[in-house]
């Protein structure tokens, strides 16, 4: 069992092997020698991490046991191959609203937890899929900081790619 | 108060995967959205291989744009100057030469093969093109006109030596013959002892899978290479007239392109691993000693991907890429006559073929594994194959083998089969017909190979559905030189890319690697 510390001062006893699912706890408790405890800071302490961490952790749960990804390259593109389409239990799971998804995703990124962070990326691209960039603006609430002849530079350059 | 995290929010490598699981065109379009967004898409070296991958057509792009390979090339140049800097050195365009089938680059002697009298094979111009200015006239250097089909050559300028390849499929034992002749005379070379030379191909050699590729090295060595289901090296003493040493590659899936010499005492050899994705090319550079042996590991071994090569100093790890590519980003769909047809049944067999360009190096084929198309039942119960034709303009050609048979050579290509709902035009190509001779059976065999692109793209949602349905695809191999005419030769150091338009124009890129 590990301890594990959110930044808002949560305690969470969880098995090693759920734990071992973060490369970051993995390492941190190896390094360290340690089975009991350890608090993994996690940084900044700028936003509210108990609920995502708690997402973050029934994911872990869930995927407990299974093979880590490895790291080497030419494995790398068949996971991606293999992992175009995201899981039923996956997709379910990262039904939440925009701002539970960063959240998630920013700790994924954090703990380094590879196949969640995969699974938020894609699910941000598929909400991108089949978008017009105004509608992409809108669905991320972001500003169009183009001047218009930028916009149209932009257009001109890319004129080639759409289909005729 | 807590930082909302947002989209933009996100760590740059966050970003930037996120980007990378969108496909080319909506990588594109997705500049639009805002700064961060378009130079993303700019700076990172990951998400620019996407675009560039859908720029060449291998994925995710449109499957016709109207730029051709070169425009696309100079785009991607220009677009890329201001993050890495491409190592084309130096593009020449040559002026247009008459109607040529086949370059060959050795030290800027060109080699352009003719045939103006259809019945007569061998027949080729030697053009030196040191003189690459426009005011450029063609004056070959030397013109021959020879009795026999040879399917290789090779030349050695220093000692007028031209060597002629001829592959004897349906002799009892698989050979290469091999002529010596004076480059300038065209008449037997004066220095070797058998100016007519036999190579024996051990195993069971198919025609048109590889060129018939040699190089000479120490001056009197001849390096030939043949294929027949592996690579072998013979190294042949000509003015002696000795086979005497040979050498093997155990790369079944590997085939060699643009064997040449290098300096006086090395060769070169471009091999290409259709089995590998992406596309891999690997130079491997032998070194021969005076006695003709080979070293048996090569000195140098360099990997590089097309069509990236030509543009990408860096080593790539990812690659996104869906493999093989959607139906719509094949160029050309090509179906060759169906294997079988039962008109009582209603049951088309077909096998596909499918091509797509792979620039700046040609094209990349498919084949699929059989096919099989159910026509629906016509209204008086009966299967609706009611047609099937071939058509085109006869224009068999008749060519001599070695024994003095007539065979056919080349014809248009084209079926109609006909359902009760559609009817399914297969109008693809000129196709040849090559013998191929098998030692252990004693079998003759007829293979096609395709020597002309095809003109009509054929696509059909069923036989599209087949296609998808069919994967994975059981061959792939690169038809480069065969499909459009774009050669590779290694010459100092340098990679010549020799670009064939069909204007009659050409063009050399010179690529530093």
């Amino acid at each position: 069992m590990v301890l594990l510390v959110t930044s808002d001062n949560k305690n969470f006893v969880v098995d090693r092997e759920v734990a071992d699912r973060s490369v970051f706890v993995k390492n941190t408790l190896e390094a360290r020698g340690l089975s009991i405890a350890t608090p993994p800071m996690l940084n900044g302490g700028c936003f509210e991490l108990t609920s995502p961490f708690l997402q973050v952790l029934e994911y872990c749960q869930h995927h407990r046991g299974e093979p880590l990804p490895t790291t080497d390259d030419a494995n790398a593109d068949e996971n991606r191959k293999r992992t175009t389409d995201i899981g039923e239990w996956d997709r379910k799971f990262i039904t939440v609203d925009h701002e539970m998804l960063f959240e998630i995703i920013l700790a994924a990124n954090y703990l380094d937890i590879k196949p969640l962070l995969d699974v938020g990326c894609k699910t941000i691209g598929n909400m991108v899929k089949g978008k017009s960039p105004e509608e992409v603006r809108k669905l991320f609430d972001i500003v169009n900081d183009f001047t218009p002849e930028e916009e149209a530079q932009i257009k001109k350059e890319n004129e080639w790619a759409e289909d005729p | 108060m807590s930082a909302r995290p947002t989209l933009l929010g996100v760590p740059d490598e966050v970003f930037i995967k996120i980007l990378s699981s969108l496909d080319f065109l909506q990588l594109v379009r997705s500049q639009l959205v805002c700064k961060q967004f378009d130079h993303a898409v700019r700076s990172s070296g990951e998400l620019q291989y996407i675009v560039e991958l859908g720029v060449g057509g291998l994925a995710d792009g449109p499957s016709h744009h109207p730029f051709n390979t070169f425009e696309r090339l100079n785009y991607l140049k220009s677009r890329q100057l201001e993050w890495r800097d491409p190592c084309v050195e130096e593009i020449t365009a040559i002026p247009p030469l008459t109607q040529a089938h086949l370059w060959k680059l050795r030290a800027a002697t060109l080699v352009r093969v003719s045939n103006r009298d259809p019945l007569i094979q061998g027949y080729f111009d030697v053009v030196n093109v040191v003189r690459l200015d426009p005011s450029f006239v063609e004056q070959p250097e030397s013109s021959y006109c020879l009795d026999s089909q040879y399917t290789g050559f090779e030349l050695d300028p220093t000692q007028d030596l031209l060597v002629l390849f001829d592959r004897f499929p349906t002799l009892p034992c698989s050979s290469v013959s091999v002529s010596l002749l004076s480059l300038n005379a065209g008449t037997p070379h004066p220095e070797a002892a058998n100016p007519s030379l036999v190579v024996p191909c051990h195993g069971k050699y198919k025609r048109g899978q590889s060129d018939s590729l040699a190089c000479i090295v120490w001056e009197e060595t001849l390096v030939v290479q043949l294929f027949d289901g592996l690579t072998k090296f013979y190294f042949v003493d000509w003015r002696n007239g000795i086979v005497f040493a040979y050498m093997l590659r155990k790369n079944a899936s590997a085939r060699i392109h643009n064997l040449c010499r290098l300096g006086r005492t090395k060769f070169a050899f471009i091999e290409y691993d259709y089995n590998a994705w992406p596309q891999r090319y690997t130079l491997f550079i032998y070194s021969v000693d005076p006695q003709g042996n080979a070293s048996s590991t090569p000195d140098h071994l360099a990997t590089f991907n097309f069509p990236v090569m030509s543009l990408r100093t860096a080593p790539l790890t990812v690659i996104h890429s869906s493999f093989p590519p959607a139906p719509s980003q094949y160029h050309h769909i090509i179906q060759e006559k169906p294997s079988f047809i039962s008109h009582t049944s209603g049951i088309v067999q077909l096998r596909m073929i499918f091509a797509r360009s792979t620039p700046p190096f040609g094209f990349q084929v498919f084949i699929s594994p059989d096919v099989l198309l159910r026509a629906e039942k016509g209204p008086d119960g009966r299967p609706s194959v009611h047609t099937w034709d071939e058509w085109g303009p006869p224009n068999t050609r008749w060519i001599k083998d070695p024994l003095g048979r007539l065979t056919p050579t080349i014809r248009p290509y084209g079926y109609r089969i006909g359902f009760a709902d559609r009817i399914l035009d297969f109008n693809p190509c000129e196709v040849g017909r090559d013998m191929c001779h098998d030692d252990s059976t004693g079998v003759d065999e007829l293979s096609s190979r395709i020597v002309r692109e095809p003109t009509i793209i054929f696509t059909s949602e069923a036989v599209r559905q087949n296609i998808a349905s069919s994967l994975p695809y059981r061959e792939t191999f690169c038809l480069a030189e065969n499909m459009s005419q774009n050669t590779l030769s290694y010459v100092d150091e340098d990679l010549y890319l020799v670009e064939l338009h069909r204007n009659g124009t050409a063009t050399i890129r010179i690529c530093t690697i």
